[in-house]
This record gives C-alpha cells, sequence and structure tokens, in this order.
C-alpha cells in the first residue's frame, strides 16, 4: 500500500472509515441495544463464572464494596479487519484503600530497549518469532485480601438486595492484579529451568550449552526467541498446560508495532497507530509536511499568552511520545513538545500538530535491524 | 538499536560540560545493552565505541588535566575516564557531519536529516528493498 503524497489512497481511506464506523458503547444501557455486546457481555460472565472468580454473599457490616464497570473493546488485526468484540468487567480498583484491601501493587514492565535489543539478536542470528498471549491471565489468581464487589451492571438481577461478589480470584482493574499475576508467571518460568534476567526482570532466559531460548513478557502477551527450536517446543507445551493461552504464530504485530521479516532483517513499525492518530485528529486529509521544525525554532513559554486545551495536548504529545518507539526521527520535537505538558499554548499545539502533517506524509517509515554478521556496540553521542 | 534524546536536568556552564553529561549517559546506555547481550549468550568481540564530535572533550576524557569545575562534572569525567582505561567502550572522533546523534539534540536541516535517518536505516520498507536490491 503506497501513501502518496497529496493525500491517502483510497485503501487507505476505505480502512480508516472502517475504524470510525465502529462505534464502542460507554454504558452497558448502550451495549445491551445491540446483539454483539450482549453475546460479549454473556461470554465474559460465563468465563468469571466457569473460573469461580466471586461467590455472592451478604455484605458483612462494616465493609465497603469496590464498584465495577464494563468496558467494551473492538479488536482488530493489523489490516484493520475485526477480529472480536470483546467485553470486560473490571473492578474499580481507584476505590481501594491501601492496607484495607490491598498491599504491594509493583509489576515490571518490559523496556523497550529490550525488544529492540532482541529483534537485533534475532535478526543477525536467524532466530524465529513466536507470539503468544494469555487468555484473562489476572483471574487465574487466587486473592489473599478480603475484597468485596458490586453486582455487575446489566446482570444485578442475579442478585438480591445486599447481596455483593466476594472475590476469590484476581479481576481486572483491581490494584493487586498485575503483581499476583506477573509472580506467579515468574514462579513457573523458573520452575521450567528460566533464569530471570538481572537487566530486564520482564525477560528469561535459558541456556542448553550453545543453544539459548528466552521469552519476554508484556502483561499477558509474550515473545518467545532463540536457537533452541526443541526447548522452544517444550516450552510452549508447558506454558499451555499450566495457563490458557492463545498461540498467535510468526510475530506480526506486538504492543502496537507491526513487525515484518524477510532474510535482510527484521522491519518495524506503527503504520495503524498513525492511522488512528491522524484520524483521530482529524488530519486524515490534511496536506503533509516532510520537514518537522524550523532549525531556530526558539520555542518556549511565551508569558502571557492564552492556553491551549491542556487534556487533549496531553493526549496527543502522549501518543507522540508512544510513537517515537519506531520513530527517532521525531524524537527530537516530540521531547521539545513535551516540555510544556503542564501549560501549553498555541505555538505549542502548532508545533505538535506538524509532527502529525510529518507523520502523514511518513506513515510507513519504521526502523529495519539488518543484519551484519557481528554483535558489537557502535554509539553515538552528541550534546546541544 | 536504541537511542534517547533528553533534555539535561543541569545546567551547563560551558558546552563541554553538558558533553560530559551526554557522553556519562551514552557510557551507562552501553554498558546495560552489553551486560544484557553478554547474560544472552553473545559478548562483543570489541571495545563499544562512543563517537563524540568535540575533540576538547576527548583529549580531556582521555588526559585529565585538573580543571576548577563542579563536583557533578568531576564524577562524570572521572566515570568516563575509567570506562576508557578498563577498556569497556572507546571514545573515537566523529566529523560533525556524520554524527547520527545530532537529530536528537536539535532541529537540523532537512539534507542533513535525511542521510542522518538512511544511515540510521529508518524510512520506509520499500525504501530498504530498494535500495538493497
Amino acid at each position: 500500500m503506497k501513501i502518496t503524497r497529496e493525500g491517502v489512497t483510497d485503501i487507505a481511506r476505505a480502512f480508516l472509515t472502517f475504524i470510525l464506523a465502529e462505534d464502542i458503547p460507554k454504558t452497558v444501557h448502550e451495549a445491551s441495544k445491540k446483539g454483539e455486546w450482549r453475546e460479549a457481555m454473556k461470554t465474559e460472565m460465563e468465563a468469571l463464572k466457569k473460573n469461580e472468580t466471586w461467590e455472592k454473599c451478604i455484605l458483612p457490616t462494616g465493609k465497603k464494596p469496590v464498584g465495577c464497570r464494563w468496558v467494551f473493546t473492538i479488536k482488530h488485526q493489523a489490516d484493520g479487519t475485526i477480529e472480536r468484540y470483546k467485553a470486560r468487567l473490571v473492578a474499580k480498583g481507584y476505590t481501594q484503600t491501601y492496607g484495607i484491601d490491598y498491599s504491594e501493587t509493583f509489576s515490571p514492565v518490559v523496556k523497550i530497549d529490550t525488544i529492540r535489543v532482541l529483534f537485533s539478536i534475532a535478526a543477525n542470528k536467524n532466530w524465529p518469532l513466536h507470539q503468544f498471549d494469555v487468555k484473562n491471565a489476572f483471574l487465574h489468581e487466587d486473592l489473599e485480601e478480603e475484597v468485596y464487589m458490586e453486582a455487575p451492571p446489566g446482570f444485578s438481577e442475579d442478585f438480591q438486595r445486599n447481596e455483593v461478589c466476594k472475590l476469590k480470584k484476581a479481576l481486572y482493574g483491581l490494584k493487586q492484579s498485575p503483581r499476583a499475576w506477573f509472580e506467579r508467571f515468574t514462579v513457573a518460568m523458573k520452575r521450567y529451568g528460566y533464569k530471570q534476567s538481572n537487566f530486564d526482570h520482564t525477560l528469561f532466559l535459558k541456556r542448553k550449552g550453545d543453544l539459548i531460548t528466552s521469552l519476554i513478557i508484556y502483561v499477558d502477551d509474550m515473545i518467545i526467541t532463540g536457537s533452541d527450536i526443541e526447548e522452544i517446543t517444550q516450552l510452549k507445551n508447558n506454558l499451555f498446560r499450566e495457563f490458557e493461552m492463545n498461540d498467535l504464530g510468526r510475530l506480526k504485530y506486538f504492543l502496537g508495532i507491526e513487525v515484518l521479516r524477510s532474510h535482510k532483517g527484521i522491519f518495524i513499525s506503527q503504520r495503524k497507530y498513525i492511522m488512528d492518530l491522524l484520524a483521530e485528529t482529524g488530519m486524515i486529509d490534511c496536506k503533509p509536511t516532510y520537514t518537522l521544525i524550523q532549525v531556530n525554532h526558539g520555542l518556549k513559554f511565551e508569558e502571557g499568552t492564552n492556553l491551549v486545551d491542556k487534556e487533549r495536548y496531553q493526549r496527543l504529545v502522549g501518543k507522540l511520545i508512544y510513537l517515537s518507539y519506531t520513530r527517532p526521527d521525531i524524537a527530537y520535537v516530540v521531547g521539545v513538545i513535551s516540555q510544556f505538558m503542564h501549560q501549553p499554548q498555541e505555538d505549542h499545539m502548532e508545533a505538535s500538530m506538524r509532527i502529525v502533517r510529518y507523520l502523514k506524509g511518513t506513515p510507513g517509515s519504521g526502523i529495519m535491524f539488518q543484519k551484519h554478521g557481528h554483535l558489537n556496540i557502535e554509539a553515538y553521542i552528541d550534546a546541544d | 538499536m536504541t537511542w534517547r534524546s533528553k533534555k539535561q536536568k543541569v545546567v551547563a556552564l560551558s558546552s563541554a560540560e553538558a558533553e560530559f553529561r551526554g557522553i556519562a549517559k551514552g557510557i551507562t546506555e552501553v554498558l546495560w545493552i552489553k551486560k544484557l547481550i553478554i547474560e544472552i549468550g553473545f559478548p562483543p568481540q570489541l571495545p563499544s565505541q562512543l563517537k563524540c564530535d568535540n575533540k576538547a572533550v576527548i583529549s580531556i576524557s582521555e588526559n585529565p588535566v585538573q580543571h576548577d569545575r563542579t563536583k557533578h562534572v568531576e564524577v562524570d569525567r572521572h566515570f568516563i575516564k575509567e570506562k576508557i582505561e578498563d577498556k569497556s567502550i572507546e571514545l573515537p572522533f566523529v566529523r560533525s557531519e556524520d554524527q547520527l546523534a545530532n537529530i536528537l539534540t536539535k532541529a537540523v536541516t532537512d539534507k542533513a536529516f535525511t542521510r542522518v535517518l538512511n544511515k540510521l536505516s529508518i524510512g520506509d520498507l520499500t525504501a530498504h528493498l530498494e535500495g538493497e536490491c
């Protein structure tokens, strides 16, 4: 798919209309009007029941229940077609109190640099990249704390007055859920003989002679790669036995990053993310620009000038920061505009939108991890 | 490949001071990657090279003459010297035109920008394939 200079192609346009046409319900009331969403909620409730996530009980006096709500999402594939409709019941964890219904919450997340290093090694050593995810990862953990939750909206007819859910298993949204899940996963990996990396706790390694197997996990998404084909199969079997897993095959799409592979190396980009950003900011039909910023931009805070919508600015800059994962070309300008997060003005918004217009001109751009035949480190340092 | 473009938290009294800070940060980044790939099982065959376009900074790092400077600069300088002496890194000079990191520190001209992106293998997939076939 080639993007023309003046406007996106028909295919891209169709793709975008497609994404925008699907409206996502915000409340149970809206959702219950449509068959696909009712079905999605039913599926989720059945999964929760099957998993014995809670038992009904009368709320003991002096206890406060945590609220809950439905979150609806449409899962897209990288080409924009709908994979499935998903409804998830989440606890309103922000109503929990430290020391009462939760204690420790820290859980590590993968460093993007680790993923890039792994891609670079995989490209140079011809390692296969496999992708997996865990279904309802959080729901398997036994909850240690005593947590009560209100009846799920839309299903309260199943509950009597005063009746609430006493949670037996962790649920999405609870503060302790990610930690509990990661802990359980780590224990399992160690049992299979894997060592947790000292430099990134979400990386697990196993060495047999010259052969290496590595797994990297981001919450419930994981990549497995390495030179030990036998061990990769073994690990896969172990994980499938222990958790409810999906085999997503060759790595194509991870954390919003598209991955393409050829004999030349591994190419990563965020085209879909850029398309979504263009759609969201109403810039699909904008005129692209090929320069990011003026050489002597002198961007600063002007005393006495009006501020722009702060929330909108922060959301935009947040997305641009995420985009710089595969776009070092915008790293500098994104750094500049993020210095005005707390008090954005007209000029700053203009500079941000210019980045969006630049992206419009180069949506398919990304990084190629080429085979160099060596794994020496070369760095360039500069200060200004 | 990895990169970082960051506003420095300290106020530098000279460009050399800023450069020291940058190099020290760069070294920690490089050493992290190095340790990670060693752990995965691929110790690099050669010392890691950090290319820098400031000759003054390179010579001070290699032959520290005592300067009357603030402490944080001294700390950075000693750290850099130590890493050069134990051969974990090398600090070769690179001409400003070949400084690939300049796109991360300032707004550069179109021509310079495009040249650096090509060198860094950043761009459209089609560009990569066309360039190589």
